[in-house]
């Protein structure tokens, strides 16, 4: 039997009929065609699926996608806007933050929600609110950089007025 | 910078082969560790600061004298770990095979 769900992804409001087996993952990928949140390992070790979910990193394999019915979810489509990358892409591509970039979409959103718990993490903060997330290439240094850089570009952003 | 990356990852892989990741195989030749749940693949927490400092010559066995560089990182991990692990413990354990995880160092501190 399949389950209407409404989910908002990215500032819009989809709807669809879905198995109730579904995982958020594969909609967000097959029904959405948001293919820029990976599927790593699909046992949540990876965190290459990390997406936003009201606000909070989740790992997409991990939650069906009738319990995200109703729920805000942000991938990492959503993280650009049209005034140009995020501060944090920016980061990433600025420092060499990945190599084979398989990691980075769900890296990306973790670190979203390590810099709103941490605007100026020390690398021990960084390393362990990381500790989800697998990369395979980098050795982490360089992320370790990137979320470094991508603080201080937020933290100056923070303390500029925004024109309204 | 790419190169940098390169050697960070190498390294990475090299340590994480001398003291983490294993394929262990039952008696039926059936793979234990064969998710990310049993296989031991290094967090960012697990790896250490490290400095590379550059060494440029180049090499008489092409017309370009160029060189690799991306596969040159997880060479040394393995052995400067094993050599360390022997040191540390003094006699007790000699590395002659890979990964040296933390049981085999328990292991070997309990039966000397």
């Amino acid at each position: 039997m399949k389950h209407s769900v409404s989910i908002q992804v990215n500032g819009i409001r989809t709807v669809n009929e879905v198995e109730p087996r579904l995982l958020l993952v594969h909609y967000l990928r097959e029904v959405l065609h948001l293919t820029g949140t990976h599927v790593g390992c699909d046992t949540t070790q990876c965190g290459c699926c990390t997406v936003q979910m009201n606000g909070l990193a989740v790992k997409s394999c991990t939650i069906f996608a009738v319990q995200a019915d109703g729920a805000e979810v942000r991938t990492v489509e959503g993280l650009a806007s049209k005034n140009g990358l995020h501060p944090i892409q920016q980061a990433f591509k600025e420092n060499h933050g990945l190599q084979c970039g398989f990691c980075t979409p769900g890296m990306m959103m973790a670190v979203q929600q390590l810099l709103s718990r941490y605007p100026d993490p020390t690398v021990e903060q960084i390393k362990h609110q990381l500790d989800g997330n697998i990369c395979r290439c980098t050795g982490y240094h360089n992320i370790i950089k990137s979320v470094q850089a991508a603080a201080q570009k937020l933290r100056e952003l923070a303390s500029v007025p925004v024109p309204r | 910078m790419i190169v940098e990356g390169q050697i960070s990852g190498g390294f990475a892989q090299g340590y994480a082969v001398a003291v983490a990741e294993q394929l262990v195989h039952d008696k039926q030749g059936q793979v234990v560790t064969g998710s990310l749940m049993d296989y031991y693949l290094p967090r960012a927490s697990d790896i250490p600061d490290i400095e590379m400092e550059h060494v440029l010559f180049e090499t008489d066995d092409n017309p370009l004298g160029i060189k690799s560089v991306g596969e040159r990182g997880p060479n040394a991990p393995p052995a400067a770990m094993a050599a360390a692990i022997e040191d540390a413990l003094d006699g007790a354990l000699e590395v002659t095979r890979l990964p040296v995880t933390a049981s085999v160092i328990l292991g070997a501190l309990r039966s000397r």
